[in-house]
């Protein structure tokens, strides 16, 4: 994995800003434990797509992330206090969003249905790559790999697929996985072998 | 990286989920999500908690876990002994009589209105019909007798014992309110 993802957090921002912003979130959290409510706008602001992302594609569900995603923050608001800076905070962060996701997908295990976001490629390049070039159905095959992927994501175990997508599609390392799910290193590691073995199956269609 | 390359022209599972990072919401809806989870902040703080996470909190609090065993003991010992002790930190006002320790009334809703006090008997074989001595008292030992009246009262002699009630109705609002005699 080339960027961790404490890298991958500032990517949007410049270099030189990089050291400044981990210490960013003790600031702001300190003036939120102060009471200053305006000061969790910039947290919000900084986390919320790594956070939807990783609750869509925990869920394939796209109003259920956002719904789950915006409760992940007020959570997170709400129990503020009790944030001592053990870990980083956004590791902290994560974690109330994946506990969260995990609750409802175990409340709701009988009646989920998926809501998929729009793919971005614009100019077709991924899906150049990942289908013959002389395919003219792409649109049709672009719905069909979407579909096919986001099915055998689901049917992973909860454990195997937050692993998964963590590490595979957030970018995630390994080490920070084990941080914010509490397991080793070497657990996480093996989810993520499984994860990845029980997909070749259901889309080997793509992959041969 | 576990490459799944079965031949040239196959991709491997890695480029596969890079489809997945594609799945991007709206630009609108990021618009919205902001002022979504400030609305639901705000709310937070205005909302009382429900009774289910008041006693939810309670019961997960350190202090209470640290705390539960030694005082439930403590609980029970007190109760088996001074079972009066309990009633009486329980409630705010008690109505104390003459021979008899304490028959406990509930709260002071009723303090400042007119009141009619009635003890009844569930034991149909007792009489009441005559006046008693009964003061109303706060836990804070402070009497209210004169702003009650008395409208019937029960007289008994030692060692009768008594399975009754008091019941008390405010002359202004004429809610009714009734506590068992504990003896």
């Amino acid at each position: 994995m080339s960027n961790s993802f404490s890298d991958s957090l500032f990517s949007d921002q410049k270099a030189s800003e990089t050291p400044i912003a981990l210490d960013n979130d003790l600031y702001f959290i300190d003036k939120i434990k102060q009471g200053n409510i305006e000061a969790f706008d910039p947290i919000v602001r900084k986390y919320k797509e790594r956070i939807y992302s990783v609750i869509y594609n925990m869920t394939s569900n796209a109003e259920d992330a956002a719904d789950l995603s915006q409760e992940t923050f007020v959570k997170a608001f709400r129990s503020i206090s009790k944030f001592k800076g053990k870990s980083s905070f956004y590791t902290w962060l994560y974690r109330i969003g994946i506990n969260l996701t995990l609750a409802y997908l175990r409340r709701n295990k009988f009646r989920r249905f998926f809501s998929f976001n729009k793919v971005e490629d614009p100019d077709g390049n991924l899906l150049d790559r990942l289908t013959s070039k002389d395919r003219s159905d792409h649109r049709t095959l672009a719905k069909e790999l979407q579909e096919k992927l986001n099915e055998a994501i689901q049917s992973l175990p909860e454990k195997q697929r937050v692993v998964l997508v963590m590490h595979e599609i957030e970018q995630i390392s390994l080490k920070e996985i084990s941080e914010i799910l509490k397991i080793s290193s070497g657990t996480a590691r093996s989810r993520l072998h499984y994860a990845k073995e029980s997909l070749h199956e259901p889309l080997k269609p793509f992959i041969a | 990286m576990d490459k799944v390359k079965t031949s040239k022209d196959s991709v491997s599972l890695e480029e596969l989920l890079e489809w997945k990072k594609l799945e991007k919401p709206d630009s609108d809806f990021w618009n919205n999500f902001e002022n979504k989870v400030r609305s639901r902040t705000v709310q937070s703080i205005i909302e009382k908690p429900s009774y289910l996470e008041l006693i939810s909190k309670i019961f997960t609090s350190r202090a209470v876990l640290s705390y539960s065993l030694p005082s439930f003991v403590l609980l029970v010992a007190v109760t088996w002994n001074f079972p009066h002790l309990i009633t009486i930190a329980n409630k705010d006002v008690s109505v104390v009589q003459k021979h008899r320790p304490i028959v406990v009334a509930e709260k002071n809703r009723f303090i400042n209105d007119s009141m009619f006090v009635e003890i009844m008997s569930k034991d149909t074989a007792l009489s009441i019909d005559k006046q008693s001595d009964f003061d109303i008292t706060s836990e804070s030992q402070n009497t209210y007798q004169h702003d009650f009246t008395l409208n019937k009262s029960l007289a008994f002699s030692d060692g009768i014992s008594l399975d009754g009630f008091v019941s008390f109705a405010s002359a202004k609002s004429k809610k009714s309110n009734i506590v068992d005699l504990e003896f």
